[in-house]
This record gives C-alpha cells, structure tokens and sequence, in this order.
C-alpha cells in the first residue's frame, strides 16, 4: 500500500513493522522487497514522491568547504523513489580481491568481509540491476602480453530505473507499506541508548508521523546517512554512532580526471569496438603503492569523406590533423575528429581520509535539520594513484604498439594544479569495521553499540575501490536483508 | 633524414606546420616519427619511454631529438 502525505491525511496506520527502512533508492528498495518476500513487515519511508520535486530536492543542498565539488551534493543524487538510479548510467562492475585486503601502503583499508561474502548474492544481483550475467565479472578478455594492465569489461544495467521497475511490486506487495513525502527527523532511543525505540518522520507541511519496529536501516545515500546520525543529537551530543567519530569522516568519491589525449593504431582489432577499459593488475597497484581505479580509452573511427571536394576535404583534415593546436580549434568550433583520435576516461579510487568528511552547517532546512557541510579532501596518495596510472597506461600503450598518450601538462609537471572531477559516488561515511574504534558500523552493518539500527549503502565502504558502486550496493542489501530475516527468525 | 611511414604529401604538410610553429602529432601509418624529424633513428633504447610535447614515446618511436625526457 501507498502512503503519499503530500496527497492523503493518514491519521491512522499500522505503526509498527518488522523493520522500518528510511530511503527508498536502489539499497532501500532491494532490502525492502527481500525482507517482504521473506515474509517480514516493512515499512518503507521515502522523502521524496515519485517524479523530482524542488521541494524534496531542496533537502539536499549544502555547502562544500574542500576541494571543488561543483554543484553534485544538491543536484547529482535524486531525492525521490528510486533515487539516484533515476539518473544513473547503468555500468556495473564486480570489486576486486584487493579491495576488500588490509593494504599495508593504504591506511584504513581492508574490508571486515571478504569477497565471498558478498559473491554469493551476485546472480541475484544481476537480475535485479538487469544485467546479463555473463559480463558482470571483470575478465581479462584480451590478455596483454606480460601487461601490468588487465583489460576489464563492465556489466551494462539497462539502466535499471528502481523507482519504476519496482512501483508495482512495492505497492502491491501485502508485506510493505510504501510512505511518500515522509522525511525522517528524528531517531529515539532507549533511556541506554543501545536500542532504538522508534523514529520521528514530518511532511513538507509540517505534519508528523511516528514509527516503530524492530529493526530500523538507514538507506539514504552516504551523505544523508551521515548527517541523518549527525543531526539525531537530541539524546546523544555528538549524533548516534559516533562513539569512534568516524560518522561523516572518510568521504569517499571516485576521481574523474584528464589522463590526455590518445592516437590509436586502429588496424589493431584490439579496438574493433572502440574501446578498451584497463585496470591495473594488483600487482602494479601492489609495487607502485597506489589506488585502482577503471581507465576507458574510447577512440574515434574514421569518417569517411565524400562529394567532388572530397580531396579537398581530406587534405583539410589531414592538415588539421598534423596539428595539436589547429586539432583543438577544430574539436572547439565543430564536431571534429582525427582518426584514431580518442580520450582516456578514469574512475579512480580514493584512499579513506579522516579529514575528507561531512559535517553539519548551522543552516537548517526547511525539515529543521542541519545542512551537509562537505570538505571534500584529496591526498598526496590520491595524486600519486592518478599520476602513476596516468604515466603506467601511457608506457604501456606504447610498448605494445596500441596507442600513443598525451599526457596532460599537469600531471608531467606534478605541480598540484590537478582539476579532480567526481563521478557521484559518495561513499565511506559510516565506514564498516571490525571493532568499534575503528568505524560506525559492524560486518553486519549494525551500528555499533545499538541492537537494532543498521545502514545500507555505500557509506558502509571501509574503501571506495575502482568500480562503479551500485551493483556492490545491492550485494550488501541482500546480505543485510538476509542477515535482518535470520535475526528475526531466531 | 629517415622517415618511415611518411610518404611525401605528409612529409610537406608536416614541415610547413613545423615551420610555421605548430606541434605535429604522432599518428599512425602517418607520420608516426613526425615528432622529431632532424636526427638519424636507431640511437635510442627501445626498451626506454620518452615524453615528447607530452607524448609518451618508446624509443623506437623517435629520431634524435634535444628534448627528451625519459621515464
């Protein structure tokens, strides 16, 4: 059933469930609909309704005080059912080995869970993200010879929009109850503050509504889920589950970064598609003691030319091509490429960096709660992962006769003017760990301390890795949902 | 002067864009040693990497040149 505030009054429902899920993106829903079909009752609780609305939208804006972080904390995550996979682009990868290792050159790294923990719910994974199950893992399809890269292939999502592909099944589902336009202000604890009685939620006008279940997950993005724990300070000076002061401190994103520009030798079928994504083998990453990351080199093919002036034409182009300037003109006023002419693309991991976090502002929303305060904060281990890589693939192109690089200025000279993009993958701001002194959350993703609280998403990530996040995500919601049905059921 | 797949209407465009100071791309079966066209090739490791301009070369790629630097 559908609970819209913005469209009825409810002035009665059954308040209580087996688990209250706070968000209703891709984590949400997954562990919504597994906790249901296993027979559990949920209540999911969405802020937003089911199409953007600025209203909604407006609770996510904030302030970043770090590095430049553009305008992605008000416009990059979508504040409605289905959340940002309203907008994503669908590619999927599989983490690696290495990411889930303690890795003695990265500080804070290693996972309290291996791989196979979450291996298991890949098939499953894929169904739900769409996906032919026969691309999800990273392969080395075409092995280079004696090569420090290994050539990755991603999985695509269609994409899976989860607000529409699931509405149905959401709403008629006798298990779930479905709130729109509830925002969750407040979570009340016991008089110890180790159980979690119920929580507080408000419509945009001002209405409010209480919940109360057994077990209550925060699946909000890494950025609400943080400074949702932040802003619940009413018994708790310093927010719930900061008893380590980890909430809101190893904000994670995936670098987006120029690595230059690429002439391909397109006779070599290695490029018969266009493209090739590179990882760096672990023990590249291992020996240079840098980050992983994807690096997707698309290059152009050639356009043929036609018409009487097509000598003309081609000795145009050809002219324009000899140059880097007359090249960079011709890209600026018309769609124009060389043959062979292509871009090296990156999605690079960060390390987790205590200073890199997320506070809250004194300005308030128009929920009462505190804004996001981001300072965003990039290491010398950051830049040293991308100029390695960048230097690494460049070599490597080369002495297998693939590809030449231009490598851009700033990253031969090293001289700090790097312009980092972000992909929108917020990550790591209620990190997983193995004890309580070292993250807000257990392997089970319970917070620690409290017996009844979780969080779903990738604000768990103890580490970002170098894949595009959304398949781990589910992943870790079908073990959460599995472990929250087990604990029921016991 | 040796230049290896660069037939003659690329050797020319190639110079008169040298000439009037632009940077020339290496491009393949083109003017892949375009880079640096006043030297004899075969004085460089092979198996080493130069950047040119920016471009990351092996030294198969390149002819002498004063301004390379290996890495």
């Amino acid at each position: 059933m559908i609970f819209d505030l913005n469209k009825n009054y409810i002035s009665h429902f059954e308040g209580s469930y087996d688990v209250c899920v706070c968000g209703g993106g891709a984590a949400g829903i997954v562990l919504a609909l597994e906790l249901a079909n296993r027979g559990r009752k949920v209540a999911l609780i969405e802020g937003g309704g089911m199409g953007y609305d600025e209203k909604s939208q407006a609770i996510y804006a904030g302030e970043s005080i770090g590095s430049e972080y553009y305008n992605h904390l008000q416009y990059c995550r979508l504040r409605y059912l289905g959340g940002t996979t309203n907008h994503w682009a669908g590619r999927c990868m599989t983490m690696q080995p290495i990411d889930f290792e303690k890795r003695d050159y990265l500080d804070l790294s290693g996972w309290p869970i291996p791989k196979s923990d979450l291996d298991e719910y890949l098939n499953q994974t894929l169904k739900i993200l769409d996906i032919d199950e026969k691309l999800a893992d990273i392969k080395n399809i075409t092995p280079l010879p004696d090569s420090s890269f290994i050539t990755a292939w991603s999985g695509r999502s269609a994409p899976t929009r989860f607000g529409q592909k699931y509405l149905k099944e959401l709403s008629d589902h006798p298990k779930i109850d479905l709130f729109l336009n509830v925002n969750v202000t407040d979570i009340q604890l016991d008089e110890n503050h180790r159980h979690v009685n119920g929580i507080v939620a408000k419509g945009y006008g001002g209405r409010s509504l209480s919940f109360s279940g057994n077990n209550y997950v925060l699946s909000s993005g890494a950025i609400e889920n943080a400074r949702f724990l932040l802003n619940s300070d009413s018994q708790l000076p310093n927010g719930i589950g900061n008893h380590s002061d980890y909430v809101g401190r190893c904000f994670m994103e995936h670098f987006n970064v120029d690595l230059g520009r690429v002439v391909a030798d397109l006779d070599n079928k290695i490029w018969q598609n266009g493209s090739l994504e590179l990882f760096p083998s672990e023990t590249l990453a291992r020996e240079k003691e840098i980050g992983t990351g994807v690096l997707s080199i698309s290059v152009g093919g050639e356009h043929p030319l036609h018409g009487r002036l097509k000598v003309f034409k081609e000795f145009v182009r050809d002219s324009v091509c000899r140059s880097a300037t007359l090249t960079d003109l011709s890209q600026k006023m018309t769609h124009f490429n060389c043959p062979g002419d292509g871009v090296i693309s990156t999605l690079i991991e960060q390390e987790p960096n205590k200073k890199s976090r997320i506070t809250l502002s004194n300005t308030k929303d128009s929920l009462g709660l505190r804004q996001v305060q981001l300072n965003w904060q990039i290491s010398d281990f950051d830049r040293r992962t991308i100029r390695t890589l960048g230097f690494e693939v460049a070599k490597e192109l080369a002495r297998l006769d693939l590809a030449r690089v231009k490598l851009p200025e700033y990253l031969i000279e090293d001289d700090g003017n790097y312009l980092f993009g972000a992909h929108c993958h917020q990550m790591g701001t209620t990190r997983m760990a193995q004890n309580a002194k070292d993250g807000v959350v257990d392997s089970n993703c319970k917070v620690f301390g409290i017996d009844n609280l979780y969080v779903a998403g990738s604000s768990v990530f103890p580490t970002g890795g170098g894949v595009n996040p959304t398949l781990t995500i589910v992943q870790l919601s079908l073990r959460l949902a599995g472990h929250i049905a087990g604990k029921l059921s016991g | 002067m040796n230049t290896p797949n660069m037939n003659r209407r690329h050797f020319l465009y190639t110079a008169l864009l040298s000439t009037l100071g632009f940077p020339c791309l290496p491009s393949f079966g083109k003017s892949a040693t375009g880079v640096a066209m006043n030297g004899d090739p075969g004085d460089q490791d092979t198996r080493a990497f130069y950047i040119i301009d920016g471009w990351v070369l092996t030294g198969g790629d390149i002819n002498a040149s004063g301004r390379r630097e290996r890495v």
